[in-house]
Formats: structure tokens, sequence, C-alpha cells
């Protein structure tokens, strides 16, 4: 083969960026914020959506080494857990929490609201006020909502959520108010893309209530999955009776609301929750001194398609308390307070070596460049 | 019956043969033989003959398909070189080899993630068009990632 020209020579020859992206999906999130700086033309490859898109599908499928987010543990603050490698907490040294006066406070103010593709969405209440922020753990980015619009409401429920319609990040908030009496809910939604919240027309279902004493729930289950595929969801009670429950689905894209039947009737021996398994809704329902059983919603809206998928016979409903799904399909669960992983494929269960109070909540770590250039980065102040 | 045997040349024309039932993990000469028989020889153009018989050794492997993993993963460990790797990460895209493509471009993406700036220049072959002054501006603005 003839040699180069010698103008050629000189001059590096350049990878394919079919190759350098086959690579660097690869590359954790955090270094390749740092790897902007290599030069202009790879920072335009990292900021591409469509390499963002592709990283973040490889994190959360070619996920083998799970690493959990465990919030609000008895013993400590903010923590993970590695169901593959240690049975113990590990101290995290890449997640802090992004607000630093209130590491050191009390944790009841820090509530979870919902994560999804890498993106985790919580609340801190500061003097009764609230501050909502969208965090990613994996590039330490967060971004911190403005005030909602409508203020002096009761309650306030919110969900957080994607719509891969409009590609775009949801935070919905139900304020509760009432007037002579009469309770009614406002809708709001914030978009990471507009960067504003709106009050929307769609009014919540009158007959039906929120618990809100489960005001902050990430999708009612606890191991914060819902809102992945575009809707985001409120296990609920009719107004005229507190068992009847019922669930309320808010589609991001359309901002419409709609109800979906439960498969089981609710009775004061039950005890549900709602959670994601393998990419579709789930209900967890607990029957007093029996077994706790995982339904499934194989059509998605479809009422009829609910299908039992396991029943969790070995444990007492009476002494255990579901969390929900992991990534991988395990089932998380506190047993005597002691957080516990369940692997239905090899039927086998691990107990960590922590327990975790009521109001505890895990959250999937998936590593994200998902909005890598925030509009505005606050630093502690 | 006898084994179909098909030849590969590469870039720099030699030629290396590989039975067909062998060659066929390779979904673009999968495609290739399913097009036109591929009697003759199949023309690499893009990978060289050092590479071509990495990937022609991986390939005629005769692995347990449950060892299948950590034999991909030990071969592409054997070849521990930055530039053998990408030559190797290249070509197996090319050929569309998708267990080599992914274990040689996690052995790159894990031995890079350590580097520093000028390490990961060299080694992706990336030039330098930041001044220090623009390198210092991206480094405070994202100065929460270093």
């Amino acid at each position: 083969m003839a040699p180069p020209p010698p103008q050629l020579r000189t001059t590096i020859e350049k990878l394919p960026d079919h190759l350098l992206s086959n690579i660097l999906i690869r590359v954790p999130a955090r270094t390749l914020a740092q790897m902007r700086s290599v030069s202009k033309p790879l920072n335009a490859l990292l900021s591409q959506p469509s390499f963002i898109k592709s990283h973040l599908h490889r994190s959360i499928h070619n996920n083998n080494d799970e690493i959990l987010l465990v919030f609000k543990c008895l013993l400590s603050k903010q923590v993970t857990a590695n169901p593959t490698r240690s049975p113990h907490l590990e101290l995290p040294n890449f997640i802090k929490l992004p607000v630093a006066d209130y590491e050191s406070d009390d944790y009841t103010n820090h509530e979870l609201m919902g994560a999804v593709n890498g993106l985790i969405c919580h609340l801190f209440t500061i003097d009764d006020e609230y501050l909502v922020q969208i965090w990613n753990p994996s590039i330490s980015a967060f971004l911190q909502l403005p005030i909602p619009g409508v203020t002096g409401e009761l309650e306030n429920s919110y969900r957080f959520g994607f719509d891969p319609y409009n590609d775009d990040y949801k935070v919905v908030r139900l304020a509760m108010f009432r007037e002579d009496r009469v309770p009614y809910v406002l809708v709001e939604v914030f978009s990471l893309r507009k960067g504003c919240w709106e009050l929307i027309d769609e009014r919540f279902p009158a007959h039906l209530f929120v618990r809100f004493e489960n005001v902050t729930r990430c999708g009612d289950d606890r191991v914060c999955g819902d809102g992945h595929d575009g809707r985001v969801h409120w296990l609920c009670h009719h107004e005229d009776d507190f068992y009847l429950e019922t669930i309320v689905a808010f589609d991001l894209a359309a901002e419409r609301m709609s109800e979906i039947g439960l498969p089981v009737v609710n009775k004061k021996d039950r005890r549900n929750a709602l959670g994601v398994l393998g990419g579709k809704l789930c209900l967890m329902s607990c029957l007093k001194d029996h077994e706790c059983e995982v339904w499934l919603m194989n059509e998605y809206g479809n009422a009829e398609s609910w299908a039992k998928h396991h029943v969790f016979s070995q444990f007492s409903a009476n002494n255990m308390s579901p969390f929900g799904f992991t990534l991988s399909n395990e089932f998380l669960f506190a047993r005597f307070e002691v957080l516990s992983i369940y692997d239905p494929a090899a039927a086998k269960v691990k107990s960590f070596m922590f327990k975790v109070g009521p109001d505890a909540k895990v959250v999937p770590y998936v590593d994200s460049l998902v909005w890598i250039t925030p509009d505005k980065h606050k630093n502690k102040s | 019956m006898s084994k179909k045997t098909l030849t590969l040349m590469s870039k720099d024309k030699q030629l290396f043969n590989i039975e067909e039932h062998l060659a066929v993990q390779s979904v673009t000469i999968r495609n290739m033989v399913k097009e036109d028989g591929a009697s003759s020889v199949i023309p690499l153009p893009r990978v060289d003959s050092e590479t071509l018989a990495l990937v022609i050794e991986y390939l005629n492997r005769q692995q347990a398909p449950e060892e299948d993993e950590d034999y991909v993963k030990k071969f592409v460990d054997e070849r521990g070189e930055i530039p053998t790797l990408l030559e190797l990460a290249q070509a197996a895209l090319d050929l569309d080899i998708k267990k080599l493509m992914d274990a040689a471009c996690m052995k790159v993406a894990d031995l890079i993630k350590d580097f520093t700036l000028e390490e990961v220049r060299e080694a992706l072959r990336i030039e330098n068009d930041r001044t220090p002054e623009e390198e210092k501006a991206i480094r405070d603005e994202f100065q929460w990632a270093f």
C-alpha cells in the first residue's frame, strides 16, 4: 500500500465518532463531565441528546453491580447498599446531598418525591417553606425549582416523572384547598424544559382522596420507580369509603388524569401499595396475618389485565412491609425493620445488616448524564 | 459434507482462511455470505493483518457457551494496549461481532476513566483545541465534577 502523503502523516488519524461513542457510553458520568475539557468536538459529542440517551440506556440495562441509595435509614443519613457485594451499609463517597446546611441537621426535613433516569426529585422543608430540587447525584448537579404559583394550600402531594413524548422531566403537584369545608385539589406542573410551574385545567377526580398523610411517598411504593414511562400514579380512596381504593394516573404528555381500578377489593385487612416491576405497574397487597400478593398490570390502563404475579407466603404480612422492586426485579422489603432483598430467580432472601425506619426510601442508583448542562448550578449558598 | 471455508483479506492484502460456520459469528460476514454466497475472497479494507489475526483467533475459540463471557474478557485483557484495543474494537464494530466489541470498548473505557485530560487526548487521538483559559473556564463552570 502506498504511504500516506507527507502532510497527512503528521496529523493524528482521528477515531471515528461511532467508535468513540461506543467507548464513552461505558465511562462513568462524572468522568465524562470532566472530559468535556478534552476538546470542542468531544464536548459536542458528549452533549448530544442521543449520546446522553445511549449512555443512560446502557447504565440502566447493564447494571450488574446494582447500588441502592437508602434514604432515611435509622442509623445514618444518606447511605448506599450493594446487594451483590456487601450486606453492610456503605457510606457513599459519590452522593452528597446538595443542600449543605441541612446535611448536619435533622433529616426529617428531607423527602424524596421520585426518581427517574438518574434524576432524583426531593424536597426540603425550611421554616414552612418548601424547596423542591431536581438532583443528579452522578454529576453532582441540581436545579432548584421556583416557588409554585398557587400557595396557601393545606396539603401537597408531589410526583416526578419523564415525559418521553416531549423529552421532558416534569414535577406534578397536587395542592389541596378547602373552601366552606369543601375540599378541592388544584394540579400544577413544573416542566424542566419550560423552567416554570403551570396551573393546568385538569382537575383531580372530585370523588377521590389522595392519602395526604403519605404526602411525599413516591408512587406510594418506597423504591422510587414510578414515572419512568410518561405517567405518574396515586393510590387514592373513595370519598365515602376509605377502604375502597383506586389508582389515579396522570399522563405527563397529555396532562390528563384517569382512573384505573384495582384487582382486589380492599378491606380493612389489606394494606396496598403501588410499585413498578419490570417496567409495569404493580400492586403489592398485604393481607393481615397472611401473605403478601404482587399483582402486575400487563396491559397499561386496562384493569382487566391485572394478574397475580407472585405470592410471598413465606413472610407474614404482620412483620413485613413491602418496598418495591429493584431494576433487576428483586423484591425489597423490610422485615422487623431490617431491609431485605428477595431474588425470585434464586428464591433466596438476603438481609442487610441495618434497620430502616417506616419512612425510609430506596432509589436504585442510575449513572446518568441527563441534564449535563443545568440552566443554573447554584453552589451551596 | 466437508466444512466450507472462507478467505478474508486484510487491508495489507494478507489472506486468512476460516471455516464459514465460525466466520458468520460476524453479522457483516453473515450478510455477505447470504447475499452472494461469498465464493471468493472477502476484502476487509479497514482491518490490518495484525488485528484480523486477533479477530480470527477469537472467532476460532472453542469455548463452552457458559465460559464464553469469561473467555472474551480474558481475551481483551491480554491485549491491554490501547492502540491494539482500539483497532480490535473498530474491527469488531465493522464486522458486527457484538461480544468482542462490547469487551474491547469496555476495556478501553476502564483504562481511560482514571486518565488525566492529556492522557485521554493521547489515548483517543484527540487534538487539544482548548486554550488554557478555555480549559479553566470549563473547569470553573463544572467545578462540581472535578
